[in-house]
């Protein structure tokens, strides 16, 4: 298990508090082709995937439980969540162990790429067609250098109604 | 003013308000129950006429509020030192039998009591919602208007507290005028023993062992602050106020007035100093540090059961001599003596009884009992020693004839400065028994004289001879007089010889090495918990160990391959030696050669087989000194566990003596007569557990006396006392704890909840018809289920029940209800021991492994796919000649997610049965695994809470299992089973 994250968090806390044009700082991943970023506060560590525990009554994209440290946590596949095919796990797929509204969770990525340094005008608003489809957890388009990340907010991953049913439980 | 926004004027405040918080719950909880007692006599006799109630528990209810008053003055919590302090005001009114105690008045000062709770509770999580006092004092102070009570702070206790004015950094030289003693008169410098007379009740070992605690720490506390350089004098000495202050407290609320007396001495010293402004000096220090370390010796003493003499007089004027000349000055050396001095002669002179007295006790005497007689003699400056004084002789008058009183006893009041009371009683106690009931607050020593009994000195006998006999005695000085006390206590009749010996080894000694207290320690239930999680971490690792053991003890080779090996051997050794002459016939010898070659070789290959094979055995020697030494960690392990449980047990007694005032409130409202009846308070639950349990349970005393008690004009029409009774008990079954809510109300109508259910379409007509009554009864668990016809206050907003249900599911229990019309009502709540550690099958369905809790386990089966029989439209099996609905977990549960194996279809089955109040299921499973103790993890921690999964748990192997809840597989199971209500799994299913 590798440990990538939380180094940098209180410096970059310190930084955006600060003044206003703080940078910040995002883990960028894969899926299905495409980048996606989250930023670093979120994630707590990123781990190998393992043997997978399925639960019933659950939508299709709650993989299961695994046991993190004596933890129990969910593992959400984003794939399934974002409505792309399933895809077996490959020699490059991680589980990204993230924190929502004081749970943690983790996520199933096709690959974690680095960790990058933008700044808030990096960031454009998602264009119209993928923002209207009630994407509410895509909250930005970031250009970095020649790539395109898309900018996730994790907090609403779990759907509106899902987050919900996680606070009510 | 907001209270919170004081609390950080000191720097230890937070330490401080955690006792604060919890010193104050327990002495509310106490006064909250006392209160209920006096409630309890307030009903009996007629509405607006008083009570009569013993003057210990009013005394106990008055320090209750006083310590909470004393405690709130210190952190500055100026509403609830206010309130405190008018419920002080009622009860000094009542023990003064200035108040009458009506049912009105134990109304206000419970609800009191309630806000004084809510108030308490706010520091702990402050909201913006100011709890207003305001109409709750208004009322107090109507109260003792109405009786003339009302008046400013007059008893001793509010002269002490004006003393220790709340510690509010704006007012830093704030003396609030209150101090009218002259100085002279508080610090003596005449050689006075303070600690004469000054002796130690028998504590309670329970409390005693905290208070040893506490005191530790206080002690710790104050050293710290004495030997801290630097830092700002008023501060230190505020500090060492509060600390003083709180040994003093506890050490006079279990009856140690020798180390009370000593802290209070020097809480009057650092008071002073506050007032002036001085720090402290050198000395005083030094003189402070040395009473510190004195007490400490005290309580180790007490700690170890065998008190020794202490030396508090010696350092009591060691203090005052440390502080005196810093405070009085110059201008005091000049008056101080010839004041004390002249204080010092009353006190000499009126510390025996006189001639006068004496022939008049004598002339008073019955002739037909024996007598006491004596003076008690009150501590220096000691203010409204009057008041005193007539308490004394309240506490007299309750052992006996109290016949002769000089002060007399009316006039005891009006007199503000008395030094001691001459008094005489005719009673059958012994001096040493009458002594410790007098030994208030206050009083300093009281002084025995010989008994004129009416055999020993006849009335008519000359006045003269009885001064003749007590004289002698009565000329030793102050300090000697405990042990005249004592002579005269070890010379009572042997029958009270047993309290004889106490009194006679002199002051400072109450404890005997058979209330040798507990030690106990405070713990953070946060560390407990986690305690309780490595211990369950430690579970799962000796599982661990133990499945390896076990795969080894499988993988080593069995004994009998060295047998072989031996037999291969011996029959090539057979073959190199027969074969030789057969062969040598047939062969040339060239060939024989390298046949006896190979021969040789493949013996030698042998050998060195049969070697490495011996090393098996070491291996096998290993595993099982492995076995061993797992069976070692699991009986660690276990213990581990056991006593980390142990110490988060506490008992359930608390918890229910709650209910006491939950009833009180409920009857008040609808006028119902209910008896709250509790048994196997001392059973012992989780703490968590205990936490948690209060809101079910509250709901079900709730429905219980508002639904199921009936009016009593109901009760004795239908053959019943118009009393009702509620049962709430604990006791232990098996390993659970079971907790029983039970009432002789009217019990449930079986019809109206099946009408009910079926008008709030909880269940189809056709099913309601269906069901038996037990399981009618279940209905009233469903969500949006009340049978309440009108909505009162108290319950039925219909949403009680079905969380009461999953409270306590979530604690993994279960509960059930059973009801007899006309009879009454009985929830049963079973819950387990533990919170985090279940017993369980492993069982191994369509892949993945399963943890089924061991309680609901009824039966493993085996059975043939022919035993397997449809019955209207559902499988069932007959299992032992009943017949058992059986279901497979795939049909219950919706798996949206693929299984990792598939499970082999074979022909037999293994049926496991789950059994839960009555009901019965058979699960298939493709293979139990066997019995393992496993930890529970929270789902819901994460993630969220399934229906039919009861939580998560950690296997030996690292991965994870879902413990599956038989409860929730038997509700469902029923569901299916019922075409109508497929909604209700629709609805599970939709998240």
């Amino acid at each position: 298990m590798s440990t990538v994250a939380q180094e940098n968090t209180t410096i970059d806390r310190h930084r955006s508090a600060g003044d206003g044009i703080g940078s910040m700082q995002l883990v960028s991943f894969r899926l299905a082709q495409e980048e996606y970023g989250i930023e670093i506060t979120k994630v707590q560590e990123i781990i190998l995937m393992g043997e997978i525990t399925r639960v019933p009554q659950t939508p299709d994209y709650i993989k299961g439980l695994i046991n993190l440290r004596n933890t129990v946590i969910p593992i959400v596949d984003l794939r399934l969540r974002f409505g792309l095919a399933q895809e077996p796990a490959g020699d490059e797929t991680r589980i990204m162990v993230v924190n929502v509204q004081g749970k943690t969770i983790g996520i199933i990525v096709d690959a974690v790429s680095e960790v990058l340094r933008i700044s808030p005008e990096q960031i454009a608003a998602p264009p119209p067609t993928v923002a209207g489809l009630g994407r509410e957890y895509l909250t930005g388009l970031v250009k970095f250098e020649k790539r395109l990340l898309i900018m996730l907010d994790i907090d609403k991953i779990l759907s509106e109604s899902e987050v919900t049913q996680v606070v009510a439980a | 003013m907001t209270q919170n926004g004081s609390t950080d004027q000191l720097e230890d405040t937070d330490d401080l308000l955690g006792d604060f918080l919890d010193e104050s719950r327990q002495l509310l909880a106490r006064l909250n129950e006392n209160l209920l007692v006096l409630d309890q006599a307030a009903a009996e006799v007629p509405a607006g006429s008083s009570i009569e109630c013993d003057t210990d528990t009013i005394n106990e209810m008055f320090r209750a509020a006083h310590s909470i008053k004393g405690l709130s003055g210190m952190l500055g919590f100026v509403q609830i030192n206010q309130l405190t302090h008018k419920i002080e005001n009622v009860f000094d009114a009542a023990r003064k039998q200035e108040l009458p105690i009506t049912a009105d008045v134990v109304d206000v000062v419970l609800q009191s009591c309630d806000r004084l709770e809510e108030l308490v509770e706010q520091l702990t999580a402050p909201s913006n919602d100011e709890v207003s006092c305001d109409d709750i004092v208004a009322r107090i102070a109507e109260l003792l208007q109405s009786v003339g009570a009302d008046r400013p702070p007059t008893s001793q206790e509010d002269a002490e507290l004006n003393l220790l004015p709340p510690v509010t950094g704006d007012l830093p030289n704030d003396a609030e005028g209150s101090v009218q003693v002259p100085v002279t008169e508080r610090w003596p410098t005449a050689k006075v023993d303070h600690f004469a007379g000054v002796v130690d009740e028998q504590s309670p070992a329970k409390y005693l062992a905290i208070f040893i605690d506490e005191a530790d720490m206080s002690f710790d506390s104050m050293t710290e602050v004495l030997l801290s350089e630097g830092g700002v004098a008023r501060e230190i000495t505020e500090t060492l106020l509060i600390t003083s202050h709180r040994i003093k407290g506890s050490a006079a609320s279990i009856g140690l007035h020798r180390p009370a007396k000593l802290a209070h001495l020097i809480e009057d010293i650092l008071q002073d100093l506050r007032e002036t402004g001085d720090g402290l000096s050198p000395t005083l220090v030094d003189a402070i540090l040395r009473c510190t370390d004195a007490m400490r010796v005290y309580v180790k003493q007490l700690r170890d059961g065998v008190p020794q003499e202490d030396n508090f007089g010696q350092l009591a004027d060691e203090l005052l001599a440390a502080h005196v000349p810093a405070s009085l000055g110059a201008a005091a050396a000049g008056d101080a003596p010839a004041e004390t001095s002249a204080s010092a002669a009353d006190s000499a002179s009126s510390e025996r009884l006189t001639d006068r007295q004496l022939a008049d006790i004598a002339r008073l005497a019955p002739q037909d009992a024996s007598a006491l007689m004596g003076v008690v003699v009150f501590d220096e400056g000691l203010m409204l020693s009057g008041l005193k004084a007539r308490l004394l002789y309240e506490k007299l008058a309750n052992e006996g004839r109290v016949f002769y009183c000089d002060p007399a006893a009316d006039q005891l009041d009006e007199i503000d400065d008395l030094r001691s009371f001459a008094f005489a009683v005719a009673t059958s106690a012994s001096e040493s028994e009458i002594t410790t009931k007098i030994m208030i607050a206050g009083v300093a020593r009281v002084t025995w004289s010989s008994t004129p009994s009416g055999a020993a000195a006849p009335t008519n006998a000359p006045p003269s001879n009885a001064p003749a006999k007590s004289i002698p005695s009565m000329n030793v000085p102050p300090t000697e007089a405990t042990q005249k006390t004592a002579a005269v206590a070890a010379s009572a009749p042997p029958s009270l010889g047993a309290a004889a010996p106490t009194s006679a080894e002199g002051p400072g000694q109450p404890v005997k090495d058979a209330a040798r207290p507990v030690e106990t320690l405070r713990v953070d239930i946060d560390r407990l918990d986690q305690l309780m999680n490595l211990a369950g971490q430690l579970v799962i690792n000796k599982a661990r160990f133990a499945r390896i053991g076990d795969g080894l003890r499988l993988a080593v080779p069995g004994k009998q391959v060295d047998l072989v090996v031996e037999n291969i051997r011996a029959a090539l050794s057979q073959i190199a030696s027969d074969g030789e002459s057969s062969i040598s016939a047939a062969r040339s010898g060239e060939e024989i050669q390298s046949l006896r070659t190979q021969l040789r070789r493949v013996h030698a290959d042998v050998d060195v087989i049969q070697r490495e094979l011996q090393k098996f055995n070491l291996l096998r020697a290993s595993i099982v000194d492995l076995g061993d030494a797992v069976h070692q960690l699991d009986r660690v392990a276990d213990g581990i566990q056991k006593s980390v449980m142990d110490t988060r047990m506490v008992p359930v007694g608390p918890l229910f003596t709650r209910f006491k005032r939950v009833v009180r409130d409920i009857t008040r409202a609808n006028q119902k007569q209910v008896e709250l009846v509790i048994r196997g308070e001392k059973t012992e639950l989780d703490k968590r557990m205990i936490d948690e349990l209060g809101d079910p349970l509250i709901h079900m005393v709730r429905n219980s006396a508002d639904h199921g008690i009936e009016l009593p004009d109901v009760r004795v029409a239908a053959g019943k006392s118009a009393q009702g009774t509620i049962s709430l008990e604990a006791f232990h079954r098996g390993n659970s704890i079971v907790i029983r809510v039970r009432d002789d109300g009217k019990g449930l109508d079986s019809e109206r909840i099946r009408r009910k259910a079926v008008e709030k379409n909880i269940v189809s007509q056709a099913d309601a018809d269906r069901l038996s009554e037990h399981q009618v009864f279940q209905l009233i668990w469903e969500p949006g289920f009340s049978t309440a016809e009108k909505v009162t206050e108290i319950s039925g907003r219909g949403m009680g029940m079905d969380i009461v249900r999953s409270k306590i599911e979530q604690l993994n229990g279960t509960v059930d209800l059973t009801s007899r019309m006309g009879e009454g009502t009985t929830f049963t709540i079973k819950l387990p021991l533990t919170l985090a550690i279940l017993p369980s099958l492993l069982v191994r369905i369509d892949g993945d492994v399963f943890a089924l809790p061991l309680d609901a386990v009824v039966e493993i089966v085996t059975i043939e796919p022919e035993d397997i029989r449809a019955v209207h439209g559902r499988s069932t099996a007959s299992v032992r000649d009943r017949v058992v609905s059986v279901v497979r977990l795939s049909e219950l549960f919706d798996w949206r997610q693929g299984s990792s194996q598939n499970s082999a279809e074979s022909g037999r089955a293994t049926l496991v049965v789950l059994g839960s109040e009555g009901r019965e299921i058979g699960l298939i499973v493709d293979l139990p695994l066997g019995e393992e103790d496993i930890v529970i993890k929270s789902m819901a921690e994460n993630y969220r809470n399934v229906p039919g999964v009861a939580g998560a748990s950690i296997l030996g192997d690292g991965r994870v299992s879902l413990i599956l809840d038989p409860n929730a597989l038997l509700d469902m199971s029923s569901r299916r089973s019922n075409p109508n209500n497929h909604g209700a799994m629709a609805t599970a299913e939709a998240y």
